[in-house]
């Protein structure tokens, strides 16, 4: 499982990357033009934010990765030097919960936009491609979330952030 | 019963330790399916449509440019500028750490980023020049704070997401407190001056150190002269900054590589990603709240128990530099601007001007215990205690405080550039 994570990890970052990268580059762009032909590229903000959007639910995957997602920290001290895996997994037990509930609704919603044929109206581009990340970030969340449960002690040894 | 079940589930996942953004979802989630008596799929619709937002665009591109920026060797060109200016004034050396402070946080938008970049260049500088190894460390743990108020910051882009208030004018409204804090802890330095601490002014070295850093000082006056002069918008300042970043990285300093990218890409993606959840799910909540007229009902109930401005102005701050204590300022923001904001609005305070009070007031919260973030990384860069740094950080509270006074009782200090 820990090869499958890291192969499908390793895509991430990159998708990550790309869609960062490929945000600014629109954005300069299109400030660029509208400073200078004082016309802007219409398609180019809404682009923009849909790799935004991407970048952003795929940021939180490589983030839950780390397990460093921001959390209040208040209780982790009742659970002992003893209990940490316990705390570990019943974490993430509980965060697995969340995400398969998170994970059928967004593919309901997603579903439905596929079925309406609802399209964006500046890209006119199937609104269902651009949600797709939505149940995707749920599912492989869930992936993580399933591996610190069996492997409790590759989460503590991450270095978090914790609090951060 | 609705409601108690609500606070019980939100304590047992405070307690196991969730991440914020499943807290946030799963009380939204809760509120839509029990109380409005909708179905969850709502709350994504919700985060879709909130995630779908032109003004979002500045926090990846504000990262970025501030991931750019401090790849490099800025913070030595920015604290040889500060030293060579403040070289002839009495503690000029504590001075120039503010001001270095000051300017890198505003270009890097961190506080521990700061307290890590300048810190580790003028502690050991600090305590060469004789000053106490308490204000010494007391002065790089505040001064690092300033970067969440300095314009342009990432927490008034949220906050002003969150309240409905123009980023653009929050931006323009911390100019004058960022002033008057940076004042405070000159004035501050100033009279905790050690003997001998002022130099003698050197025109070649200020010229020197000047060619060294002036592209590095300029961008934060860049991004501030085109919004205040309208120019730019937000997002628009934003990619400029980025712009700016990358120019002066790869063709000026040459301190960045094409292969450096990627993984600029990739960590802006993981700072993003750590705020990008807990915000959009926030927004759903926040709608929910407004639909069932939560902060209205909040503001009747609190009108009857406080009945004026300053009452009002006096047990917020309270209120906040105890959140500040034990809550980060993204969430803190997150869960408490929807709500005090129409409060602040109500009791005739300009939701702008509320804004920077809460920010500052937040900003306090970096460097008070138990979760003041400064603290640790102090802790950790200078090599003491915990305790010796918070002993450290004790008179400078004090200066804060009375910056945060001024600044909550004198709104014309936050408005003057609205």
């Amino acid at each position: 499982m820990k090869k499958m994570i890291e192969c499908i990890s390793f895509i991430e970052k990159k998708m990550a990357a790309l869609s960062m990268g490929l945000m600014t580059v629109l954005v300069i762009f299109d400030v660029l033009s509208r400073e200078i032909f004082n016309k802007g590229i219409p398609w180019a903000q809404k682009s923009a934010v849909y790799l935004m959007i991407w970048g952003g639910f795929i940021g939180a995957i490589l983030v839950a990765e780390k397990a460093a997602h921001l959390r209040p920290e208040v209780a982790d001290k009742i659970w002992g030097e003893k209990g940490k895996l316990t705390f570990v997994r019943v974490q993430n037990f509980v965060m697995l919960i969340f995400c398969a509930i998170f994970l059928f609704y967004s593919y309901k919603y997603v579903a439905e936009s596929f079925s309406f044929g609802d399209k964006s109206v500046v890209l006119q581009v199937p609104l269902w491609v651009l949600q797709l990340v939505i149940p995707y970030t749920f599912l492989s969340m869930s992936l993580r979330n399933i591996f610190f449960i069996f492997n409790p002690n590759e989460q503590l040894l991450l270095k978090t952030e914790f609090g951060s | 019963m609705m409601t108690i079940i609500c606070l019980s589930l939100l304590v047992v996942l405070i307690l196991l330790g969730q991440p914020l953004f499943v807290i946030m979802g799963s009380i939204a989630a809760f509120c839509y399916h029990f109380i409005s008596e909708e179905s969850i799929s709502i709350v994504i619709g919700d985060i879709f449509y909130a995630a779908n937002k032109e003004i979002l665009l500045a926090i990846p591109l504000f990262v970025l440019a501030g991931q750019i920026m401090t790849k490099g060797s800025i913070a030595t060109r920015l604290i040889d500028i500060a030293k060579a200016v403040t070289a002839p004034i009495p503690s000029g050396l504590a001075i120039a750490s503010v001001l270095s402070c000051a300017v890198f946080a505003a270009i890097s938008g961190s506080s521990p980023v700061t307290l890590i970049a300048v810190g580790s260049i003028l502690y050991p500088a600090l305590l060469k020049a004789g000053y106490d190894k308490k204000m010494a460390m007391g002065m790089l743990s505040v001064g690092g704070t300033l970067g969440i108020i300095v314009p342009p910051s990432i927490p008034m882009i949220i906050f002003a997401i969150m309240a409905g208030v123009s980023v653009v004018d929050l931006f323009k409204a911390g100019i004058g407190p960022s002033i008057v804090l940076i004042l405070l802890l000159c004035i501050y330095a100033f009279f905790r001056a050690p003997e001998g601490s002022k130099g003698q002014w050197d025109t070649q070295e200020f010229l020197l150190s000047l060619k060294r850093g002036i592209l590095s000082v300029f961008m934060p006056f860049v991004i501030l002269g085109g919004i205040y002069s309208g120019f730019f918008t937000a997002t628009e300042s934003a990619a400029v900054a980025v712009l700016y970043a990358l120019i002066v990285e790869f063709f000026i300093h040459r301190e960045l590589k094409l292969s450096d990218l990627s993984n600029l890409f990739e960590e802006t993606a993981g700072l993003l990603g750590t705020l990008f959840l807990i915000l959009i799910l926030a927004m759903s909540f926040n709608k929910f709240m407004t639909y069932e007229e939560i902060p209205q009902n909040l503001v009747t109930m609190m009108s009857g128990m406080i009945s004026s401005k300053i009452t009002f102005i006096i047990g917020v701050n309270i209120l906040l530099l105890i959140v500040g204590c034990v809550m980060d300022i993204m969430s803190a923001i997150l869960v408490l601007a929807p709500i005090l904001t129409p409060m602040a609005i109500h009791y005739g305070m300009n939701p702008v001007h509320f804004g920077v009070m809460m920010i500052v007031n937040l900003e306090i919260g970096y460097i008070t215990p138990p979760i003041g973030i400064n603290l640790f990384v102090a802790s950790g860069i200078f090599k003491e205690n915990l305790s010796t740094v918070i002993k450290s950080i004790v008179p400078l509270l004090f200066v804060l405080l009375v910056g945060l006074i001024l600044i909550s009782f004198i709104p014309s200090i936050s408005l003057f550039a609205v």
